[in-house]
């Protein structure tokens, strides 16, 4: 991929703007579990998201904060789920589907051969990230490789490039995958 | 972690139906023997409850709740069907010792006679839907309040496993009736599910299909 002088700063964020929250169907496949519910992100006055899951029937799940500087904070997490390395998986497609490159993360600036679209190569203690930028400037594809392993494979669809729609993610040699599916909330009924 | 999510299910089932009566005044419950008494026999008398519901998450994080709306269906002895249309679809539905579970991408079936943690959580249900779960105070400090037009029952969880999940569920019985109007679970700090159970019909036809695993 040859480089490019675009600047990661021009990267647009999904999970802003006058939305007060985001919710989505969830599926999360672990091994041969599976495990449903519903996932809320919401940003939290530009600092920060808290990404909470739980159960179709209302039961909390786990509660996550995500920190611009790259901070972490686990706010709750069911006993029952206390698995580090599904949090740790978690814990890692959040963080860069959030905050894709942070601040002071060290990056190169490419261009996909294929589509011409800029992408982003950093590298974090998980390994290399690959961002893959659309045209409108967000990141519509996530690769993580450590060494020549791919880890995980993120796409995120969006209609009309400005408000995603779902999200998949495919981890691996660990078999995890995660589906994130936008629902979409009668507004009248979301009550402040 | 399908069991989990299985008994999370049944777990949530338990607290089946209210309306909390905002802005009600509630006293301690004068006469608690002659209420128990009025909910056996409505309980006895109970064949069938069909109802819509609107669950409502409130999560601290939120000044807003989550709205999740749907239909539940009863039919003794012990078949339930537990639906949500929208947002999102999600079915569950127990019927001869099974629990069947199913979502947009997955479904799944349970017997519940193969876990001493599914027969009872069953037990649960169904003493919570016929009212036997006020006669449980071995697992639960119970308290019971009254207003003009509600019972109120507070059940404190005295097991530790349920205590990570609940600090309190509160059951609104419509003082008319006897049926349960709204249910609400409180979790730590000042998250809670409230779930109110309205149009309610009692004793109608339900087609055995509702309970049937597809």
């Amino acid at each position: 991929m040859p480089e490019t002088a675009i600047s990661k700063n021009h990267i647009l964020p999904w999970f802003q703007g006058d939305t007060i929250r985001f919710l989505f169907r969830a599926h999360v496949e672990f091994h041969r579990h599976h495990l449903g519910g519903l996932m809320l992100i919401k940003p939290m006055n530009g600092e920060s998201y808290r990404v909470l899951f739980m159960t179709e029937v209302g039961i909390k799940i786990f509660d996550m904060e995500f920190f611009r500087n790259g901070d972490f904070k686990l706010h709750y997490l069911l006993d029952a789920m206390k698995r580090k390395s599904l949090l740790e998986s978690l814990k890692n497609d959040m963080g860069l589907i959030l905050y894709p490159v942070g601040g002071d993360t060290q990056i190169e600036m490419r261009k996909d051969r294929e589509t011409g679209n800029v992408v982003i190569q950093s590298m974090n203690r998980n390994g290399v990230n690959y961002f893959f930028i659309n045209e409108q400037n967000r990141v519509n594809k996530i690769k993580q490789r450590d060494g020549c392993i791919q880890r995980m494979n993120m796409t995120l669809y969006s209609a009309d490039s400005r408000e995603i729609d779902s999200i998949r993610i495919c981890h691996s040699p660990v078999k995890m995958n995660i589906y994130l599916s936008k629902l979409n909330e009668n507004r009248s009924e979301i009550s402040e | 972690m399908n069991r989990t999510v299985a008994f999370f299910a049944c777990f949530c089932l338990i607290f089946v139906m209210p309306h909390a009566g905002a802005q009600e005044t509630f006293k301690p419950m004068s006469d608690i023997a002659t209420f128990k008494e009025k909910l056996a026999a409505m309980s006895g008398a109970t064949q069938t409850i069909v109802c819509n519901f609107v669950q409502e998450k409130n999560l601290s994080v939120l000044s807003e709740k989550v709205i999740s709306k749907g239909q539940f269906y009863f039919k003794k002895e012990n078949n339930i069907r537990w639906e949500y249309t929208d947002p999102y679809k999600y079915l569950i539905i127990i019927s001869n010792n099974q629990l069947f579970t199913r979502d947009d991408k997955n479904q799944n079936q349970y017997d519940i006679q193969s876990s001493a943690m599914f027969q009872e959580m069953n037990k649960f249900i169904s003493g919570c839907i016929q009212g036997d779960i006020l006669k449980n105070d071995r697992d639960y400090a119970i308290t019971y309040f009254e207003s003009s037009r509600s019972y109120y029952v507070t059940l404190i969880p005295r097991n530790e496993k349920m205590k990570q999940m609940l600090n309190e569920v509160q059951i609104f019985f419509d003082r008319k009736d006897l049926t349960v109007s709204s249910l609400k679970m409180i979790e730590s700090g000042e998250d809670y599910t409230r779930i109110n159970f309205i149009d309610k019909k009692l004793n109608t036809e339900i087609p055995v299909e509702k309970f049937n695993f597809k």
